[in-house]
Protein backbone atom coordinates (compact mmCIF):
# COMPACT_ATOMS: atom_id res chain seq x y z
CA UNK A 1 0.00 0.00 0.00
CA UNK A 2 1.64 2.98 -0.95
CA UNK A 3 2.42 5.23 2.08
CA UNK A 4 1.31 8.62 2.59
CA UNK A 5 3.49 11.54 2.89
CA UNK A 6 2.59 12.39 5.98
CA UNK A 7 3.71 8.51 7.03
CA UNK A 8 6.95 8.21 5.38
CA UNK A 9 9.43 8.00 7.75
CA UNK A 10 12.40 8.55 5.14
CA UNK A 11 10.90 11.58 3.64
CA UNK A 12 10.15 13.05 7.40
CA UNK A 13 14.07 12.20 8.30
CA UNK A 14 15.35 14.36 5.34
CA UNK A 15 12.91 17.34 6.27
CA UNK A 16 14.34 16.70 9.63
CA UNK A 17 17.82 17.02 8.27
CA UNK A 18 17.06 20.29 6.58
CA UNK A 19 14.70 21.72 9.32
CA UNK A 20 17.86 21.42 11.50
CA UNK A 21 20.45 22.87 9.09
CA UNK A 22 18.25 25.51 8.22
CA UNK A 23 17.72 26.52 12.02
CA UNK A 24 22.28 26.08 12.27
CA UNK A 25 22.61 28.27 9.00
CA UNK A 26 19.71 30.67 9.50
CA UNK A 27 19.40 31.56 13.38
CA UNK A 28 23.16 31.00 13.88
CA UNK A 29 24.34 32.52 11.11
CA UNK A 30 22.51 35.41 11.73
CA UNK A 31 23.94 35.52 15.13
CA UNK A 32 27.22 34.71 14.06
CA UNK A 33 26.70 37.86 11.65
CA UNK A 34 25.42 39.71 14.87
CA UNK A 35 28.75 38.99 16.59
CA UNK A 36 30.96 40.25 14.18
CA UNK A 37 29.51 43.37 13.27
CA UNK A 38 29.83 44.54 16.48
CA UNK A 39 33.27 46.20 16.06
CA UNK A 40 32.29 47.80 13.37
CA UNK A 41 29.11 49.30 14.83
CA UNK A 42 30.88 50.64 17.58
CA UNK A 43 33.42 51.97 15.08
CA UNK A 44 31.20 53.97 13.19
CA UNK A 45 29.45 55.08 16.57
CA UNK A 46 32.78 56.25 18.16
CA UNK A 47 35.81 56.64 15.97
CA UNK A 48 34.57 57.24 12.63
CA UNK A 49 33.60 60.64 13.13
CA UNK A 50 37.23 61.10 14.96
CA UNK A 51 38.81 59.62 12.02
CA UNK A 52 37.35 62.25 9.67
CA UNK A 53 37.38 65.68 11.52
CA UNK A 54 41.49 64.95 11.82
CA UNK A 55 41.95 64.18 8.28
CA UNK A 56 39.56 67.44 7.55
CA UNK A 57 42.27 69.32 9.56
CA UNK A 58 44.74 67.48 7.75
CA UNK A 59 43.40 68.91 4.70
CA UNK A 60 43.12 72.12 5.87
CA UNK A 61 46.93 72.03 6.64
CA UNK A 62 47.87 71.20 3.63
CA UNK A 63 46.29 73.82 1.75
CA UNK A 64 47.42 76.03 3.89
CA UNK A 65 51.05 74.60 3.40
CA UNK A 66 50.84 74.66 -0.70
CA UNK A 67 49.98 78.84 0.25
CA UNK A 68 52.90 79.24 1.85
CA UNK A 69 55.44 77.52 -0.03
CA UNK A 70 56.31 74.68 1.87
CA UNK A 71 58.26 72.05 -0.01
CA UNK A 72 56.23 70.60 -2.49
CA UNK A 73 57.54 66.61 -1.99
CA UNK A 74 56.19 67.02 1.96
CA UNK A 75 53.04 68.44 0.77
CA UNK A 76 52.28 65.62 -1.77
CA UNK A 77 53.55 63.20 1.31
CA UNK A 78 51.26 64.18 3.06
CA UNK A 79 48.48 64.53 0.26
CA UNK A 80 48.94 60.83 -0.20
CA UNK A 81 48.49 59.70 3.37
CA UNK A 82 45.61 62.04 3.57
CA UNK A 83 44.04 59.99 0.71
CA UNK A 84 44.83 56.69 1.75
CA UNK A 85 43.34 57.58 5.07
CA UNK A 86 39.93 58.60 3.43
CA UNK A 87 40.08 55.05 1.50
CA UNK A 88 40.46 53.57 3.28
CA UNK A 89 37.33 54.50 5.55
CA UNK A 90 35.49 51.10 5.75
CA UNK A 91 37.68 49.26 7.26
CA UNK A 92 38.40 50.37 10.54
CA UNK A 93 42.06 48.58 10.73
CA UNK A 94 43.31 49.76 7.60
CA UNK A 95 42.36 53.34 8.51
CA UNK A 96 44.42 53.62 11.62
CA UNK A 97 46.98 52.27 10.05
CA UNK A 98 46.78 54.81 7.56
CA UNK A 99 46.37 57.27 9.98
CA UNK A 100 49.66 56.51 11.59
CA UNK A 101 51.47 57.27 8.51
CA UNK A 102 48.84 60.46 8.09
CA UNK A 103 50.47 61.71 11.68
CA UNK A 104 53.82 61.49 10.90
CA UNK A 105 53.15 63.15 7.36
CA UNK A 106 51.36 65.75 9.13
CA UNK A 107 53.93 66.61 11.81
CA UNK A 108 56.70 66.42 9.26
CA UNK A 109 54.45 69.17 7.10
CA UNK A 110 53.57 71.62 10.41
CA UNK A 111 56.80 72.09 11.28
CA UNK A 112 58.01 72.52 7.45
CA UNK A 113 55.40 75.80 7.78
CA UNK A 114 57.09 79.35 7.58
CA UNK A 115 57.47 80.43 11.68
CA UNK A 116 54.89 83.34 11.44
CA UNK A 117 52.44 80.23 10.31
CA UNK A 118 53.27 77.94 12.39
CA UNK A 119 53.72 80.10 15.52
CA UNK A 120 51.11 82.74 14.83
CA UNK A 121 48.61 81.55 18.01
CA UNK A 122 45.09 81.25 17.04
CA UNK A 123 45.54 81.59 13.59
CA UNK A 124 44.52 79.21 10.86
CA UNK A 125 47.73 76.96 10.76
CA UNK A 126 47.63 76.51 14.84
CA UNK A 127 43.86 75.92 15.16
CA UNK A 128 44.04 73.28 12.45
CA UNK A 129 46.83 72.10 14.03
CA UNK A 130 44.81 71.83 17.27
CA UNK A 131 41.83 69.81 16.03
CA UNK A 132 44.59 67.46 14.61
CA UNK A 133 46.03 66.70 17.50
CA UNK A 134 43.13 66.63 19.94
CA UNK A 135 41.33 63.91 17.36
CA UNK A 136 44.81 62.29 17.54
CA UNK A 137 44.48 61.68 21.17
CA UNK A 138 40.92 60.80 21.25
CA UNK A 139 41.55 57.94 18.37
CA UNK A 140 44.31 56.45 20.64
CA UNK A 141 42.04 56.25 24.06
CA UNK A 142 39.31 54.31 21.82
CA UNK A 143 41.71 51.88 20.07
CA UNK A 144 41.96 50.01 23.33
CA UNK A 145 38.20 49.65 23.51
CA UNK A 146 37.28 48.76 19.61
CA UNK A 147 40.36 46.35 20.35
CA UNK A 148 39.08 44.68 22.68
CA UNK A 149 35.38 43.94 20.72
CA UNK A 150 37.68 42.92 18.32
CA UNK A 151 39.22 40.12 20.40
CA UNK A 152 35.83 39.53 22.04
CA UNK A 153 34.26 38.49 18.51
CA UNK A 154 37.21 36.97 17.48
CA UNK A 155 37.09 34.30 20.09
CA UNK A 156 33.37 34.03 20.10
CA UNK A 157 33.64 33.18 16.58
CA UNK A 158 36.78 31.44 16.18
CA UNK A 159 35.29 27.52 15.40
CA UNK A 160 33.63 26.23 12.82
CA UNK A 161 31.01 26.62 11.65
CA UNK A 162 30.96 29.96 13.43
CA UNK A 163 33.76 31.43 11.46
CA UNK A 164 32.16 30.26 8.35
CA UNK A 165 28.61 31.63 9.39
CA UNK A 166 30.19 35.07 10.25
CA UNK A 167 30.85 35.70 6.53
CA UNK A 168 33.90 37.17 6.65
CA UNK A 169 33.82 40.23 8.56
CA UNK A 170 36.39 42.56 8.89
CA UNK A 171 37.98 41.67 12.49
CA UNK A 172 41.32 43.17 12.95
CA UNK A 173 42.95 44.65 15.31
CA UNK A 174 44.15 48.12 15.30
CA UNK A 175 47.84 48.08 15.51
CA UNK B 1 21.39 23.38 57.47
CA UNK B 2 24.08 20.51 58.21
CA UNK B 3 27.22 21.57 59.62
CA UNK B 4 29.38 20.27 56.06
CA UNK B 5 27.25 23.13 54.51
CA UNK B 6 27.79 25.45 56.57
CA UNK B 7 31.22 25.24 56.56
CA UNK B 8 31.18 24.82 52.82
CA UNK B 9 29.39 27.92 52.90
CA UNK B 10 31.48 29.38 55.20
CA UNK B 11 34.44 29.04 53.16
CA UNK B 12 32.82 30.05 49.75
CA UNK B 13 32.52 33.28 51.50
CA UNK B 14 35.45 33.77 52.42
CA UNK B 15 36.75 32.58 48.90
CA UNK B 16 34.22 35.11 47.26
CA UNK B 17 35.79 37.98 49.62
CA UNK B 18 39.21 37.10 49.08
CA UNK B 19 38.36 37.46 45.50
CA UNK B 20 36.46 40.71 45.60
CA UNK B 21 39.38 42.21 47.47
CA UNK B 22 42.27 41.39 44.86
CA UNK B 23 39.84 42.51 42.38
CA UNK B 24 39.71 46.07 44.13
CA UNK B 25 43.57 45.85 44.28
CA UNK B 26 43.84 44.96 41.00
CA UNK B 27 41.08 47.23 39.84
CA UNK B 28 43.74 50.37 41.89
CA UNK B 29 46.48 48.98 40.35
CA UNK B 30 44.97 50.46 36.73
CA UNK B 31 44.55 53.70 38.18
CA UNK B 32 47.10 55.57 36.71
CA UNK B 33 46.96 58.78 38.45
CA UNK B 34 47.30 59.59 42.26
CA UNK B 35 46.57 63.21 42.67
CA UNK B 36 43.38 63.51 45.04
CA UNK B 37 41.11 66.92 44.83
CA UNK B 38 41.56 69.28 47.33
CA UNK B 39 38.58 69.38 49.80
CA UNK B 40 37.08 72.08 47.60
CA UNK B 41 37.21 70.23 44.46
CA UNK B 42 36.96 72.99 42.09
CA UNK B 43 40.38 74.11 42.46
CA UNK B 44 43.30 72.54 43.77
CA UNK B 45 45.82 74.70 43.83
CA UNK B 46 49.45 72.34 44.71
CA UNK B 47 51.73 74.62 43.02
CA UNK B 48 50.81 77.24 45.00
CA UNK B 49 49.92 80.14 42.44
CA UNK B 50 46.72 81.22 42.45
CA UNK B 51 45.36 83.90 44.80
CA UNK B 52 42.51 83.19 47.90
CA UNK B 53 40.31 85.45 45.92
CA UNK B 54 40.51 83.64 42.37
CA UNK B 55 40.03 80.43 44.68
CA UNK B 56 37.14 81.58 46.02
CA UNK B 57 36.06 83.17 42.59
CA UNK B 58 36.35 79.39 41.42
CA UNK B 59 33.97 77.53 43.78
CA UNK B 60 31.74 80.30 43.92
CA UNK B 61 31.33 80.44 39.99
CA UNK B 62 31.12 76.26 40.17
CA UNK B 63 28.47 76.53 42.50
CA UNK B 64 26.25 78.36 40.22
CA UNK B 65 27.23 76.44 37.24
CA UNK B 66 25.97 73.57 39.11
CA UNK B 67 22.64 74.90 39.93
CA UNK B 68 22.07 76.75 36.30
CA UNK B 69 24.28 74.50 33.89
CA UNK B 70 22.66 70.77 34.45
CA UNK B 71 25.95 70.07 36.85
CA UNK B 72 28.66 71.53 35.11
CA UNK B 73 31.92 72.15 36.53
CA UNK B 74 35.22 73.61 35.40
CA UNK B 75 37.98 72.60 37.31
CA UNK B 76 41.44 74.20 37.77
CA UNK B 77 44.23 72.22 39.03
CA UNK B 78 48.01 73.66 39.36
CA UNK B 79 51.04 71.65 39.75
CA UNK B 80 54.38 70.82 40.01
CA UNK B 81 54.64 66.94 38.90
CA UNK B 82 52.36 64.97 36.41
CA UNK B 83 53.52 61.51 37.60
CA UNK B 84 55.72 60.89 34.66
CA UNK B 85 52.96 61.17 32.10
CA UNK B 86 53.12 63.61 29.21
CA UNK B 87 50.78 66.45 30.49
CA UNK B 88 47.91 65.61 27.90
CA UNK B 89 47.87 62.03 29.26
CA UNK B 90 48.26 63.46 32.92
CA UNK B 91 45.39 65.83 32.43
CA UNK B 92 42.72 62.96 30.53
CA UNK B 93 43.78 60.24 33.53
CA UNK B 94 42.67 63.33 36.05
CA UNK B 95 39.59 64.09 34.65
CA UNK B 96 38.09 60.37 34.02
CA UNK B 97 39.87 59.66 37.63
CA UNK B 98 38.05 62.44 39.34
CA UNK B 99 34.55 62.19 37.05
CA UNK B 100 34.66 66.25 36.13
CA UNK B 101 31.02 67.19 35.22
CA UNK B 102 27.82 65.49 35.62
CA UNK B 103 27.69 61.58 34.49
CA UNK B 104 24.41 62.09 32.63
CA UNK B 105 25.63 65.53 30.61
CA UNK B 106 29.54 64.82 30.57
CA UNK B 107 29.59 68.59 31.27
CA UNK B 108 32.99 69.01 33.17
CA UNK B 109 36.17 70.96 31.92
CA UNK B 110 39.82 70.71 33.43
CA UNK B 111 42.69 72.91 33.34
CA UNK B 112 45.50 71.39 34.38
CA UNK B 113 48.63 74.40 34.82
CA UNK B 114 52.27 72.02 34.98
CA UNK B 115 54.08 75.48 36.68
CA UNK B 116 57.39 73.36 36.52
CA UNK B 117 56.82 72.13 33.13
CA UNK B 118 55.63 75.33 32.07
CA UNK B 119 52.88 73.93 29.91
CA UNK B 120 49.08 73.52 30.59
CA UNK B 121 46.34 71.47 29.37
CA UNK B 122 42.16 71.76 28.98
CA UNK B 123 40.16 69.24 28.75
CA UNK B 124 36.81 69.03 27.78
CA UNK B 125 34.07 66.38 28.77
CA UNK B 126 32.67 64.33 26.08
CA UNK B 127 29.21 65.96 26.12
CA UNK B 128 30.60 69.35 25.24
CA UNK B 129 33.19 68.32 22.20
CA UNK B 130 30.58 69.30 19.95
CA UNK B 131 29.17 72.88 21.97
CA UNK B 132 32.73 73.63 23.42
CA UNK B 133 35.24 72.21 20.85
CA UNK B 134 38.69 72.00 20.99
CA UNK B 135 39.29 75.43 18.58
CA UNK B 136 37.28 77.18 21.22
CA UNK B 137 39.73 75.87 24.02
CA UNK B 138 42.46 76.66 22.12
CA UNK B 139 41.49 80.66 21.55
CA UNK B 140 40.69 81.05 24.99
CA UNK B 141 43.83 79.57 26.39
CA UNK B 142 45.64 81.92 23.69
CA UNK B 143 43.60 84.69 24.43
CA UNK B 144 43.46 84.77 28.45
CA UNK B 145 45.96 82.29 29.79
CA UNK B 146 48.98 82.27 27.55
CA UNK B 147 50.10 85.93 27.70
CA UNK B 148 50.37 86.42 31.48
CA UNK B 149 51.32 82.20 31.79
CA UNK B 150 54.09 83.74 29.61
CA UNK B 151 54.71 86.38 31.89
CA UNK B 152 54.81 83.87 35.18
CA UNK B 153 51.43 85.62 36.33
CA UNK B 154 49.84 82.54 36.59
CA UNK B 155 46.80 83.63 39.27
CA UNK B 156 45.77 86.72 36.70
CA UNK B 157 45.98 84.03 33.81
CA UNK B 158 43.92 81.57 35.52
CA UNK B 159 41.45 83.58 36.48
CA UNK B 160 41.00 85.02 33.10
CA UNK B 161 40.65 81.59 31.43
CA UNK B 162 38.23 80.33 34.15
CA UNK B 163 35.99 83.11 33.90
CA UNK B 164 35.93 82.93 29.65
CA UNK B 165 35.35 78.76 30.24
CA UNK B 166 32.48 79.30 33.01
CA UNK B 167 31.35 82.05 29.91
CA UNK B 168 30.92 79.52 27.71
CA UNK B 169 29.46 76.01 29.77
CA UNK B 170 27.04 78.64 30.91
CA UNK B 171 26.02 79.79 27.86
CA UNK B 172 25.85 76.80 26.60
CA UNK B 173 23.27 76.00 29.13
CA UNK B 174 21.16 79.31 28.92
CA UNK B 175 20.67 78.72 24.87
CA UNK B 176 19.13 75.13 25.55
CA UNK B 177 17.17 76.72 28.58
CA UNK B 178 17.73 73.54 31.16
CA UNK B 179 17.56 74.05 34.65
CA UNK B 180 19.93 71.99 37.34
CA UNK B 181 17.86 68.94 38.25
CA UNK B 182 18.35 69.80 41.55
CA UNK B 183 16.58 73.22 41.64
CA UNK B 184 13.83 71.92 38.97
CA UNK B 185 13.31 69.24 42.13
CA UNK B 186 12.01 71.36 44.28
CA UNK B 187 9.65 72.71 41.99
CA UNK B 188 8.97 69.16 41.04
CA UNK B 189 8.89 68.51 44.88
CA UNK B 190 6.35 70.92 46.14
CA UNK B 191 4.15 69.50 42.80
CA UNK B 192 4.30 65.88 44.22
CA UNK B 193 3.42 67.11 47.91
CA UNK B 194 0.46 68.59 46.17
CA UNK B 195 -0.28 65.82 44.62
CA UNK B 196 0.40 63.26 46.90
CA UNK B 197 -1.96 65.19 49.66
CA UNK B 198 -4.58 65.61 47.33
CA UNK B 199 -4.31 61.68 46.51
CA UNK B 200 -4.04 61.44 50.32
CA UNK B 201 -7.98 63.06 50.94
CA UNK B 202 -8.80 60.60 47.97
CA UNK B 203 -7.75 57.51 49.91
CA UNK B 204 -9.12 58.88 52.96
CA UNK B 205 -12.50 59.85 51.67
CA UNK B 206 -12.57 56.09 49.43
CA UNK B 207 -11.89 54.36 52.40
CA UNK B 208 -13.84 55.98 55.14
CA UNK B 209 -16.97 55.23 52.70
CA UNK B 210 -16.34 51.71 52.29
CA UNK B 211 -15.75 51.50 56.30
CA UNK B 212 -19.21 53.37 56.36
CA UNK B 213 -20.65 51.26 53.88
CA UNK B 214 -19.76 48.12 55.70
CA UNK B 215 -20.47 49.21 59.38
CA UNK B 216 -24.04 50.42 58.12
CA UNK B 217 -25.37 46.77 57.93
CA UNK B 218 -28.39 45.18 59.45
CA UNK B 219 -26.04 43.99 62.12
CA UNK B 220 -25.99 46.93 62.79
CA UNK B 221 -22.52 48.72 64.58
CA UNK B 222 -20.22 46.86 66.78
CA UNK B 223 -19.23 47.73 69.96
CA UNK B 224 -21.78 50.84 70.64
CA UNK B 225 -19.81 52.77 67.50
CA UNK B 226 -22.01 54.94 65.57
CA UNK B 227 -22.51 53.63 61.77
CA UNK B 228 -22.00 57.03 60.59
CA UNK B 229 -19.68 58.73 62.73
CA UNK B 230 -17.90 61.83 61.67
CA UNK B 231 -15.16 62.11 59.42
CA UNK B 232 -12.01 61.49 62.53
CA UNK B 233 -14.66 58.81 63.91
CA UNK B 234 -14.63 56.74 60.56
CA UNK B 235 -10.85 57.44 60.30
CA UNK B 236 -10.19 55.69 64.08
CA UNK B 237 -12.72 53.31 63.45
CA UNK B 238 -10.47 52.17 60.60
CA UNK B 239 -7.01 52.30 62.64
CA UNK B 240 -8.78 50.39 65.12
CA UNK B 241 -9.68 47.78 62.71
CA UNK B 242 -6.85 47.68 61.09
CA UNK B 243 -5.05 47.31 64.48
CA UNK B 244 -7.33 43.91 65.45
CA UNK B 245 -6.70 42.27 61.99
CA UNK B 246 -2.71 43.31 62.99
CA UNK B 247 -1.27 39.65 63.12
CA UNK B 248 -0.30 38.52 66.66
CA UNK B 249 3.83 39.53 67.25
CA UNK B 250 5.75 36.98 65.53
CA UNK B 251 7.73 34.12 67.55
CA UNK B 252 10.76 34.70 65.50
CA UNK B 253 12.99 37.85 64.99
CA UNK B 254 12.15 39.88 61.34
CA UNK B 255 8.70 39.36 61.19
CA UNK B 256 6.05 40.63 58.92
CA UNK B 257 5.42 44.35 58.88
CA UNK B 258 2.29 44.95 60.68
CA UNK B 259 -0.22 45.97 58.28
CA UNK B 260 -0.98 48.57 60.31
CA UNK B 261 1.82 50.87 58.58
CA UNK B 262 -0.80 50.67 55.31
CA UNK B 263 -3.48 51.78 57.25
CA UNK B 264 -4.25 54.81 59.16
CA UNK B 265 -0.98 54.86 60.70
CA UNK B 266 0.46 53.84 56.58
CA UNK B 267 -0.47 57.33 55.18
CA UNK B 268 2.86 58.55 56.18
CA UNK B 269 4.48 56.69 53.02
CA UNK B 270 3.10 59.41 50.71
CA UNK B 271 5.42 61.94 52.63
CA UNK B 272 7.71 60.19 50.46
CA UNK B 273 6.41 62.51 47.75
CA UNK B 274 7.98 65.78 49.13
CA UNK B 275 10.76 67.78 47.44
CA UNK B 276 13.29 65.52 49.66
CA UNK B 277 12.58 62.83 47.69
CA UNK B 278 14.13 64.45 44.24
CA UNK B 279 17.28 66.16 45.64
CA UNK B 280 19.87 63.92 44.26
CA UNK B 281 18.50 63.61 41.01
CA UNK B 282 21.71 64.21 38.73
CA UNK B 283 24.80 62.85 39.73
CA UNK B 284 26.91 64.93 41.91
CA UNK B 285 24.75 68.33 41.18
CA UNK B 286 22.21 67.95 43.72
CA UNK B 287 24.06 66.17 46.62
CA UNK B 288 25.29 69.37 48.33
CA UNK B 289 21.68 70.83 48.05
CA UNK B 290 20.08 73.67 47.42
CA UNK B 291 22.55 77.18 46.84
CA UNK B 292 25.79 75.19 47.16
CA UNK B 293 27.84 72.77 44.67
CA UNK B 294 28.33 69.54 45.15
CA UNK B 295 32.67 69.39 46.25
CA UNK B 296 32.66 66.35 44.09
CA UNK B 297 32.93 64.95 40.69
CA UNK B 298 29.70 64.14 39.11
CA UNK B 299 30.86 61.26 37.44
CA UNK B 300 31.52 62.98 33.95
CA UNK B 301 33.56 61.21 31.70
CA UNK B 302 36.16 62.67 28.56
CA UNK B 303 37.64 61.06 25.79
CA UNK B 304 40.59 63.19 25.72
CA UNK B 305 42.32 65.61 23.58
CA UNK B 306 41.53 69.18 24.78
CA UNK B 307 44.11 71.82 24.19
CA UNK B 308 47.35 72.61 25.29
CA UNK B 309 49.96 75.28 25.25
CA UNK B 310 50.90 75.82 21.33
CA UNK B 311 48.80 73.17 20.30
Amino acid sequence: MKLKWTENRALACIVLAVAVLAGVVGIGGAKARSLAAEPAAWYADNMSADFAARESAAGSLIALARDAGVDESIVEQANAALDASCEAADSPSARYAAGLKLKTAVELLYNALPAPERDNMGGPAQMAWSEFSSRTSILSHSVPEYNALVRAAQEKLSGFPASLLAGGADLEEMA
Amino acid sequence: MTHTKKTALRRLAGAALALALSCGAALAAFADVSLEPSSRFYVSDYAGVLSQSTCDDIVERNASLEQNAAGAQVVVVTLNDTEGLSLEEFTYQLFNDWGVGSSEENNGVLLVLDIAGQDYQCLQGAGLEDTLPTMTLSRILQQDLEPDFAAGDYDAGVAKTFDALADEVQAIYAGSAQTPSHSGGSGLGMLWSVLGFVALLIVVVVVLAILSSVMRGPRGPRGGHRSSGGFWTGYFLGSSMHRRRRPPPPPHFGGPRPPRRRGGGGFGGFGGFGGGGFGGFSGGAGRGGFGGGSFRGGGGHSRGGGAGRGH
